[in-house]
């Protein structure tokens, strides 16, 4: 939420150990910008973005009737995304464009590590439906919203749980939350909201 | 005061005052509504609780028995309730013991251990990512890709049939 009261040009973004993390803590490997001149090519911009570290897609988006143009890149390094998302002011053909940190759920690494890297049974899936419930009773919504991102099991209980609760929401819950908490909470219940109310 | 003989799954005989075994819900229905009080020397067996669990919520019992019933209640009524001191010093075990307890706070409906355990998992999981959420507990990651972010459409209900509606005659 703080993300929609506060200034919308700052950056949900963080630099530790010359690594960009979004407000998710998720490393940021993909940049986005969507005002940049149309009549920039790719191979431009490529070439340019080339300049920061080795670079693995680029994507351009226009449209015939605007002047701008978005569009994302993709780098390989995270330090490499680091460094291009750390300067200020991107210029390419003497023309000046915003790039920032494209969303935690459209980053690469946003869905963190594979299976396989876990080790051992997990021993709180041993629990009931109704003590896991009872868990879940005790949470915050952001902290309940995060453990529903774990697996589908949580998720389902969460949603059981949940579901009858959130026919009129108070917007205030939102506010600590991060965008993609909220995206998360919305996808699972918007079809059950009749209600929203607060600022 | 009258001793009740509790039988863990594995066959061991814990020796305990009914006030203590009282603290769990269960039991107290068994004593006073089965009559079984009423018997010399009630045995009861326990066969979702190992020797190991009920030694741990007989040691929590016995702390607890003479809990005010009103504060007791009164704490399941909120569920935010913060932890005491000697309980989270008692909760500070390993995942699988905990949860172990937690199942047989449930089965023994004993609410302020069950309320107690839950909050410590649930001190585990807050101010956490999902990534590190799984990490603590193990949990692998189920979601295809498709769904991890776009969830699946919730099935249509299918629109009834106007012609069936306003009938065809």
């Amino acid at each position: 939420m703080a993300y929609f009261v506060s200034n919308p040009t700052e950056p949900n973004y963080y630099f530790i150990d010359s690594v960009a993390y979004t407000e998710d803590h998720v490393p940021v490997k993909k940049l986005c910008w969507c005002d940049a001149p149309s009549k920039l090519k790719e191979s431009t911009l490529c070439s340019y973005f080339e300049l920061f570290g080795p670079v693995l897609e680029i994507k351009m988006f226009s449209n015939n009737s605007s002047m701008f143009q978005s569009g994302y890149v993709i780098y390989d390094n995270v330090k490499d995304a680091a460094r291009a998302l750390r300067t200020c002011n991107h210029k390419v053909n003497g023309i000046e464009f915003l790039v920032e940190a494209s969303d935690s759920w459209d980053q690469p690494d946003a869905y963190g590590s594979s299976p396989e890297e876990l080790q051992g049974p997990s021993l709180i899936l041993g629990l009931n439906d109704y003590c896991l419930e009872h868990i879940m009773a005790k949470l915050e919504l952001q902290d309940k919203v995060r453990f529903a991102k774990t697996c589908l099991r949580i998720r389902a209980i969460f949603k059981r749980e949940s579901a009858r609760l959130h026919t009129c929401v108070d917007l205030g819950q939102f506010r600590n939350m991060t965008v993609w908490d909220i995206r998360y909470y919305f996808q699972l219940f918007g079809a059950h909201i009749q209600v929203l109310y607060g600022i | 005061m009258p001793v009740v003989k509790l039988q863990s799954s594995d066959g061991e005989i814990f020796h305990t005052d009914s006030e203590t075994a009282k603290c769990s819900s269960t039991i107290k229905t068994l004593l006073d509504d089965c009559g079984l009080e009423a018997e010399n020397d009630p045995l009861i067996p326990l066969p979702n609780v190992n020797s190991a669990i009920l030694k741990k919520v007989l040691i929590w019992a016995k702390h607890h028995r003479n809990d005010n019933e009103e504060e007791t209640g009164g704490e399941s009524a909120r569920p935010m309730v913060d932890i005491s001191a000697w309980d989270a010093e008692f909760l500070a075990m390993d995942q699988g013991t905990l949860f172990e307890l937690i199942l047989a706070a449930n089965y023994l409906d004993i609410r302020s251990l069950l309320n107690a355990a839950c909050m410590t998992v649930a001190n585990m999981i807050k101010g956490h990512t999902a990534e590190e959420i799984r990490k603590t507990f193990h949990i692998t990651n189920d979601f295809s890709p498709s769904e991890e972010d776009l969830l699946p459409k919730e099935p249509e209900v299918p629109e009834e049939d106007e012609a069936t509606e306003y009938g065809d005659i």
